[in-house]
């Protein structure tokens, strides 16, 4: 029995030594909702959603929705924070604008190096610009490693936001 | 202290502090203070003088428009000094790469001038009205009302009337400017000139939001300059009763910070004078005209 607890005592301060050594990157869950609005003509807005240190430096772009560059800079404060920095990086979450409706994002927070960021507090900030229309900007603080839900009320041009850390 | 010293002292401090801003509202206005995208773009400029802020009323020289539908237009007449002053009139832009370009076409359009450029390097324009400094002649005359011609005294003795005293030259600097950035990397063209009145920005000019400090410090000759008087007018005067001014006055070490409360386009305004080192100009007078562009959060 005593050599039973003894190698279990090892295998958890193993596992307590593993699990501290290798941080595995949390998700950010989204559900966002692009609005369906009522003119004629509508333009689907450009839409931006990014990560800021509670500083407010910029981590990373987590989904751009866009068409043409002459427009991003009517993202502005995404164009300030990240945009105009972040040249090619932004392919593999840049996609063309949506059609009102709900969408889902799972982003697995990492920086741009691809290493998993570390447990804390940080700021989720969505954006949205549609022409002919308005602009609305959300900024959230959401903290990584904590399970938590947080809902954000439809504003003009960005419907109902929910986020979901772990 | 009695009440009066105390009443006299502070109002003696408030005339030293406040912005006296003698000459008329002037503006460069850029169709676009922040652009994005691969391609070069044209921004276009509206150049103005007017005390009712961002409504246009004198243009500040070009090509009259009369000229350009018709070659034999009469073309309005101008006295020779203001002649001479809107000659002088060229759009200078300086771009990040520190090179500097005046050739720009200017159109003349009575209530407004306007001028465009192609923007094709990445980083931040300045972008500015070049004229050469003006001369006035002040003098009393014997009834002491005050009397103000264009021109230094020698120039404009005959002008005179009989019996005019106190005869003075003042020489009027003007810098009329405002910023454009294209993409990223700033280059140089926001580095102090070391010379006369200026802005050295501590935070970007084009990064202005409502909620957030924007920091500069004033130089004249590349030193930080204490106690300058300055005020800043948000657009739309037109549609508001009171004109909303904000009052600033550079501190001990130059600094001015300003707390964005409304977004706008803002004209800053800001006068320095001193005494004049030329031969027969009694004082130099520096004025700064500069636009922000301020977005809401």
């Amino acid at each position: 029995m005593s050599f039973v607890r003894i190698v279990c005592r090892y295998l958890s301060i193993t596992a307590v030594f593993f699990l501290s050594s290798v941080v595995i990157a949390s998700e950010i869950k989204i559900q966002l909702n692009v609005p369906r609005l009522d003119v004629d003509p509508y333009h689907k807005p450009y839409i931006a959603i990014w990560l800021e240190t509670p500083d407010r430096e910029a981590i990373g772009t987590i989904a751009l929705w866009v068409e043409k560059d002459t427009w991003f800079k009517d993202l502005r404060q995404w164009w300030r924070k990240i945009g105009r920095t972040a040249g090619g990086s932004l392919d593999g979450v840049t996609g063309a604008t949506r059609l009102p409706g709900r969408y889902s994002i799972v982003w697995v927070a990492t920086d741009q190096k691809g290493e998993a960021l570390p447990a804390g507090e940080y700021l989720i900030n969505f954006e949205a610009s549609r022409e002919e229309g308005g602009r609305s900007y959300v900024r959230k603080k959401i903290t990584l490693g904590e399970h938590n839900s947080i809902h954000v009320a439809g504003s003009n041009e960005l419907g109902e936001i929910s986020i979901t850390t772990e | 202290m009695n009440n009066s010293v105390i009443k006299i002292f502070f109002s003696i401090a408030a005339m030293l502090l406040a912005a006296h801003v003698h000459a008329h509202g002037r503006w460069v206005v850029p169709s676009h203070t922040v652009l994005s995208g691969e391609d070069p773009e044209y921004v276009t400029f509206d150049i103005s003088i007017s005390n009712d802020i961002f409504y246009p009323d004198h243009a500040v020289g070009g090509i009259p428009e009369e000229k350009l539908a018709n070659d034999d237009a009469e073309i309005r007449k101008v006295p020779p000094p203001i002649k001479a002053l809107l000659d002088s009139s060229r759009i200078q832009l300086t771009k990040p790469d520190g090179a500097v370009q005046s050739d720009y076409t200017l159109v003349d359009f009575h209530r407004k001038s306007v001028a465009s450029a192609l923007l094709d390097q990445d980083g931040t324009y300045r972008i500015s009205l070049v004229q050469n400094p003006i001369y006035f002649t002040w003098f009393e005359k014997p009834d002491n009302s005050r009397g103000r011609l264009f021109g230094k005294a020698e120039k404009v003795k005959a002008l005179l009337p009989k019996g005019a005293k106190n005869i003075r030259t003042t020489k009027l600097y003007n810098t009329v400017e405002t910023y454009i950035t294209r993409n990223d990397g700033d280059g140089s063209a926001l580095e102090a000139s070391n010379n006369g009145l200026e802005l050295k920005y501590l935070s970007h000019p084009n990064e202005l939001f409502v909620g957030e400090r924007f920091n500069f410090k004033v130089l004249f000759d590349g030193k930080a300059k204490e106690g300058v008087g300055m005020h800043l007018i948000r657009n739309d005067t037109r549609y508001r009763n009171d004109r909303e001014t904000i009052e600033l006055v550079s501190n001990d070490k130059g600094l001015v910070t300003v707390e964005w409360k409304k977004p706008g386009l803002y004209l800053l305004e800001m006068e320095f004078e001193k005494d004049a080192s030329e031969d027969g100009v009694t004082l130099e007078t520096h004025a700064n005209y500069i636009v922000f562009e301020v977005f809401p959060e």
